[in-house]
């Protein structure tokens, strides 16, 4: 009998929550259309581009035509044939990313690497390629040739592209010109994205999606408990602290499975690429959110004024994005920096993304899914917990 | 009916409460009977807010016997709050203003199992008693006036009919005039729902709708009893003599206090004093001619009664001069 009342006075409860989450515009904007219109802006990005990404500016340095002593045959060579070769291949259509900004021949400028760096540091160049002066000779005589490049290192995808398109030009150098190096190494990448999908929005979904899930929720519960002022007066009626709080959990996670339906509704409609099951994609965007929510409520539950559950919130999240795994990986931090990083959902919900939408995974079918999915509902369960302990403990009088 | 056949639908015996080591509620017994208007009074910190709270089951830690709403509060726990109302000190914490004066009644009318229409119907009802303007009750209360939100506060107290209705403060931060339209419309409901109030306030005009006043002080009863007879237990049965002297010193009063038939000097303003006298009818002539003997100037002197107000300060002066003493 008593759990039946209960579950009457949660069900009129819910009219409640609805007319508050309806009372309050704003917050309802954030939850249900703001990440649609994000995700979108991401995809439309992704549509109307050509580029493939953000191009690299270099500045090529060659010493090859200065002269090369060789110790064995006690001979100085003046070959340099192969560096115009490959500047000239810099030059070709084939690398739209990497372009040649700067050109300086260090056999007439004895400065062109004071210079060059110079470059690099008023940001006229990303990258500076150096040719050096045994290049030609050791192609010429079947030796491995050495191009040094020197990145822009204050930024990690500068360096990371680099690298990617310099391994490219170096193939394709080597390829063209029929030249044998020691190794040459073919890459084939697996699980990327296929060409008629949005490669823009499938990259960025990964984070994206999480990261507006969860910001949103947030935003959507952060008020909701310390908001509202006739909480204690509730109270006074044969309604209990349980169910006031469970009616907010009800209302705001069918507010929030509302949201991830939009949400990934306007991503596939730019072409979201998900290799997997779209059932797990949204077991996971509610899990994802589920935290964002029960995250919200604690925060709420927690502080006594609005200012404070604001601060609290923004504190958090920055938590979260600090120690999300995006700047330092996880297993590289310390133990305790670990062990509050996975506490926190991104640790879990970025892989989860990742996996089902590119590498095809179920959440019930890979064991290191589930516990991914797995650790987001144990800790939306302790802060389920925490919430209810507090929110009993907590004094609300009229 | 008779006071002595009606039931006593609340019945404190012994009530004592402690925080931690604090000793909150001192040993207090009072009761009221169904239909009455209970006042408890006295200044702030004087317990009368945690009084109710027992009554409300939200402090269960007590000692003593206390009912309310026929109910053991011990025993039957927070199943009492079906059978009760109330009303906070500020509407903030009692309406939420963004909803219509209609949706607030639906959602607490629906904690106590009332059906969308029974919670409407029974607000409606109520509203009309409180003569809450019918073109407000779709507008949003932040909308509302401040004596508008108020009544509004009161009909949610009342949804449920409650046996009893406890209202915090209703007087509390609205102008004197409007303090009077909520004292006559909660003596209005009281006549027309018969619904039993306990009324928690320092407004000592609130008397004037009780049938029953409990005095607190220091956690503490210091009076119970109905205003007229509290009044009635002022020197001289509260009957007073007011007069108007010119130049009134500290001096005059003093010689009138040492009169052997006087029994308390209380002055109410720059000339005027209350004078309580023994055998008032003869002894009144007899003080103005000794003052108009000794030159001390009497410009008026008219009879009277003390008000509930002047039995609050004579009661607590009285008080604190017993301390004083000890």
């Amino acid at each position: 009998m008593g759990l039946k009342e209960s579950f009457s006075r949660i069900i009129k409860l819910l009219y409640k929550e609805f007319s508050l989450i309806k009372g309050d515009k704003r917050a309802l904007f954030m939850a249900l259309a703001l990440p649609p219109l994000i995700i979108s802006a991401f995809g439309f990005v992704g549509v109307i581009s050509d580029i493939e990404g953000t191009p690299i500016n270099c500045a090529v340095i060659t010493y090859d035509s200065l002269g090369y002593y060789y110790p064995q045959s006690n001979t100085t060579y003046y070959n340099s044939t192969w560096d115009s070769v490959f500047i000239n291949m810099l030059n070709n259509s084939q690398f739209p990313r990497l372009k040649l900004k700067i050109f300086y021949n260090a056999s007439e400028d004895p400065y062109s690497m004071h210079e060059a760096r110079l470059d690099l540091a008023s940001d006229k160049v990303d990258l500076i390629i150096l040719i050096p002066a045994e290049f030609s000779e050791a192609i010429d005589l079947g030796f491995p040739a050495i191009i040094d490049n020197i990145p822009d290192g204050s930024n990690i995808e500068t360096i990371k592209d680099s690298l990617n398109l310099m391994y490219s030009a170096t193939n394709i150098f080597v390829e063209t010109n029929n030249i044998t190096p020691q190794i040459n190494m073919n890459s084939r990448p697996v699980y990327g994205v296929p060409q008629n999908a949005n490669e823009i929005m499938a990259w960025a979904s990964t984070i994206s999606l999480p990261f507006l899930i969860i910001g949103s929720c947030l935003t959507l519960t952060i008020l909701s408990v310390v908001n509202e002022k006739p909480i204690p007066r509730l109270l006074i009626t044969p309604a209990k602290k349980g169910e006031v709080l469970a009616a907010k959990y009800i209302a705001n996670s069918i507010i929030m499975i509302a949201q991830c339906v939009l949400t990934v509704t306007f991503a596939s409609m730019f072409g979201l690429y998900i290799a997997g099951s779209i059932v797990d994609l949204f077991l996971a965007l509610f899990a994802i959110g589920f935290y964002g929510m029960c995250m919200g409520l604690l925060i709420s539950t927690i502080s006594d004024t609005e200012t404070q559950a604001n601060q609290l919130l923004v504190a958090a999240f920055l938590i979260m994005i600090l120690l999300s795994g995006m700047f330092i990986d996880i297993s590289n931090m310390n133990i305790v920096l670990q062990v509050i990083a996975y506490g926190l959902p991104f640790a879990y919900a970025v892989p989860l993304i990742s996996e089902i939408c590119f590498k095809a995974k179920g959440i019930f079918t890979n064991p290191t899914l589930f516990w991914n999915f797995m650790g987001i509902i144990i800790i939306c369960i302790v802060m389920i917990f925490l919430t209810y302990l507090i929110f009993k403990l907590k004094r609300k009088e009229v | 009916m008779q006071a002595s056949e009606k039931q006593k639908i609340i019945e404190v015996s012994n009530l004592n409460l402690s925080f931690g080591k604090k000793h909150v509620l001192k040993d207090i017994s009072f009761y009221c009977y169904e239909g009455e208007i209970l006042g408890l009074m006295g200044i702030s910190g004087a317990g009368k807010t945690t009084i109710v709270r027992v009554l409300v089951a939200q402090l269960p830690n007590f000692t003593g016997k206390v009912i309310c709403a026929g109910m053991d509060v011990k025993k039957s726990g927070i199943k009492i709050l079906q059978k009760i109302g109330y009303v906070p000190q500020l509407e903030s914490l009692n309406l939420y203003y963004n909803f219509t004066a209609l949706q607030n009644v639906r959602i607490f009318g629906s904690m106590f199992g009332l059906s969308k229409k029974e919670a409407i119907e029974q607000g409606k009802r109520i509203f009309q008693v409180l003569e809450i303007p019918e073109d407000t009750w779709k507008s949003k209360v932040k909308d509302m006036s401040g004596g508008e939100k108020k009544r509004v506060s009161i009909a949610l107290g009342l949804i449920n009919n409650p046996e009893v209705l406890f209202l915090d403060e209703p007087t509390t931060g609205v102008d004197a005039s409007k303090r009077f339209d909520i004292l006559n419309y909660l003596r209005k409901l009281n006549r027309e729902i018969k619904t039993t109030m306990v009324i928690v306030t320092h407004d000592l005009e609130t008397s004037n709708i009780c049938d029953k006043v409990v005095l607190l002080r220091n956690g503490q009863i210091v009076d119970f009893d109905t205003p007229a007879n509290l009044i009635y237990k002022l020197p001289s049965n509260g009957e007073i003599a007011r007069l108007k002297i010119d130049e009134l010193s500290n001096k005059i009063i003093e010689t009138i206090q040492n009169k052997d038939y006087v029994e308390y000097v209380l002055r109410v303003g720059k000339n005027d004093i209350e004078v309580y006298l023994h055998d008032i009818n003869n002894n009144i002539k007899k003080l103005v001619d000794q003052l108009v003997d000794n030159n001390i100037l009497v410009s008026s002197v008219t009879r009277g009664e003390a008000s509930f107000k002047r039995y609050f300060q004579i009661r607590m002066q009285s008080i604190e001069q017993s301390k004083n003493e000890v």
